[in-house]
């Protein structure tokens, strides 16, 4: 209880030392609203009605424990950008910043005279909050949330035209996919691709035929937009080189596409042993949210053993930073590098001051 | 990668973004000009019509720009329509000077999702048709703006009416009901067996 009421405590504290950044990042969430409200309005309303844009919905929840595991590397290069104010480069964030923003306004309004206001409104928000903490901050706090900041462009709903051309063309890969291996499987299925999304045509031993149609509901391209999201957070938590890091979304495309295939070719082949109704009731409806489990669960695993990538989640499971020994050495608190190991000792040798 | 490396690549960038930009607002110019000025009304005129009667929500109507001419029709087939399907809108007047036709399709949240100019055909009746997939749920405006487009830039009339977009349930047989949200809740909670694994793994 004591320990509470001591953290309490030091909220006053905290706000008086940091006044300036709470203030500069109200004024960044006040100026998201202002802008786009009625954009965020409408995008609230659609994900909450479609269900292949529901995972915007949880988009605030990953950007939030984002910027909570990233708080000390924020911290600390707020205070650097403090220290180095004097430096030569000091208005060439701001410079940056100010044409980010511009971009940002001449995306929006150029959106706003097209048949897709709301994707190009959208679109413009991430580089206007990239613009935004560049004027407001610094590159290296620009550089710190980046994933976050990256993450906001999941919020852009697919015009209907690239997910129609995209999700069809997947979807005739993976009906054609399936196709083959229930042939090699000996299953009395035909294929039909002419017209509309394909269909496997399967003749039970009654003679009874039974359709199965893979259209843009069922050509994964709903899977692969929640894996790419996931990939883009999984960045922000995973070690490893930039190689391997694309290497995660190139290894989770084959292991949820294959997963796909598998999904189609065991919803047919359980028709043709159970039925249709088993087929339909049991396998269809589980059968994505338990192939996605054992896929995002592949790709880990496999990106550990190929890719050797580490995730690592909260600073204590963090390694020290390489470069922290060599650049205290240089700037005698500071880690240019993370800041986050170098910033608690400067905090602590700070209050020491004080208190003597 | 230096710092300083990272900041001139992004100014580089920047540069061919912000032209980028600037070209492409400029290219704004030609689409704006679909609902251009008549000699009788203003295009910015239209527009403000266009989404006082969006706001409005009254179904069905017409506003005259010329007191002349005084039959002006526009029905719309089917008024009530399932989501991706087809809706035809017929625009009629016994206007001879009516040349052309021009149909925008405004969606629920007032955005302008189509402009089509037609020219008329027919005799006594001029006649003109423009067709559209609503890929949106809820009411939709159709308007058809009567202008003449050869002799002389004039617009005689404006009417709207209104259908209505229904869904059948769409849902991602993948993840039924949960969507896409109930995919990314599953890999995170794989995620979390993940970690949880490693660390009950002996070292």
């Amino acid at each position: 209880m004591k320990r509470l009421l001591g953290k309490f405590k030091c909220i006053p504290a905290f706000l008086k030392s940091n006044w300036l950044h709470i203030l500069a990042e109200s004024f960044i969430l006040l100026l998201i609203t202002v802008v786009y409200w009625r954009d965020l309005e409408i995008l609230a309303n659609e994900a909450f009605q479609a269900e292949e844009l529901s995972h915007i919905l949880l988009i605030p929840l990953f950007v939030g424990i984002l910027l909570y595991w990233k708080r000390d590397i924020f911290k600390a290069s707020i205070s650097l950008d403090s220290m180095q104010k004097k430096s030569r480069n000091m208005f060439m964030d701001e410079l940056i910043g100010l044409s980010l923003c511009l971009i940002a306004f001449l995306i929006y309004w150029y959106g706003s005279y097209t048949f897709y206001p709301l994707e190009y409104h959208l679109l413009s928000l991430p580089i206007f909050v990239s613009g935004i903490i560049l004027v407001l901050f610094n590159l290296k706090t620009l550089k710190a949330i980046i994933i976050s900041v990256a993450l906001l462009i999941f919020i852009v709903p697919i015009p209907s035209e690239i997910t129609y051309t995209l999700g069809g063309n997947l979807a005739n890969f993976n009906t054609q996919a399936s196709y083959i291996i229930l042939k090699c499987f000996g299953v009395p299925a035909t294929l039909n691709v002419t017209y509309g999304s394909p269909t496997i045509m399967l003749t039970k031993p009654q003679g009874q035929s039974i359709s199965f149609t893979v259209g843009l509901q069922c050509s994964g391209i709903y899977t692969l937009t929640a894996f790419f999201m996931f990939a883009v957070f999984l960045l922000a938590i995973v070690q490893t080189s930039a190689i391997g890091k694309v290497g995660i979304f190139i290894l989770g495309f084959f292991i949820f596409e294959a997963l796909n295939i598998l999904r189609i070719t065991a919803i047919v082949s359980a028709a043709y042993i159970f039925g249709e109704e088993v087929a339909m009731l049991i396998f269809h409806s589980a059968a994505g949210l338990i192939l996605t489990f054992i896929g995002i669960l592949a790709t880990l695993i496999a990106s550990e053993k190929l890719l050797k990538t580490k995730v690592i989640i909260g600073r204590n499971e963090a390694p020290p930073c390489p470069w922290c020994k060599r650049l205290q050495e240089k700037f005698q608190n500071f880690c240019l590098n993370c800041g986050t190991h170098s910033l608690r000792e400067t905090t602590q040798n700070q209050s020491h001051h004080r208190q003597k | 990668m230096s710092l300083k490396n990272l900041q001139k690549l992004l100014l580089v960038l920047l540069i061919a973004g912000l032209t980028v930009s600037v070209l492409s607002a400029v290219a704004v110019k030609a689409e704006e000009g679909t609902i251009s000025d008549y000699d009788n009304v203003k295009a910015e005129q239209v527009i403000n019509d266009i989404n006082s009667t969006v706001s409005s929500s009254v179904g069905e109507g017409e506003i005259k720009y010329d007191q002349n001419y005084t039959t002006y029709r526009l029905t719309v087939s089917p008024p009530s329509v399932i989501i991706g399907n087809p809706v035809t809108a017929t625009a009629e007047t016994d206007n001879r000077r009516v040349t052309h036709i021009i149909f925008i399709w405004v969606n629920p949240y007032g955005v302008i999702k189509k402009i089509e100019t037609v020219s008329v055909s027919g005799d006594n009746w001029k006649t003109a048709q423009s067709t559209y997939q609503p890929d949106k749920l809820g009411k939709w405006v159709v308007f058809a703006l009567f202008v003449n487009a050869n002799s002389c830039r004039w617009l005689y009339a404006m009417r709207w009416n209104c259908f209505e977009v229904t869904g059948i349930t769409q849902q991602i047989p993948d993840f039924p009901v949960v969507g896409t949200a109930g995919a990314m809740t599953t890999m995170l909670l794989g995620l979390g067996l993940f970690l949880n694994r490693k660390r009950q793994k002996p070292i």
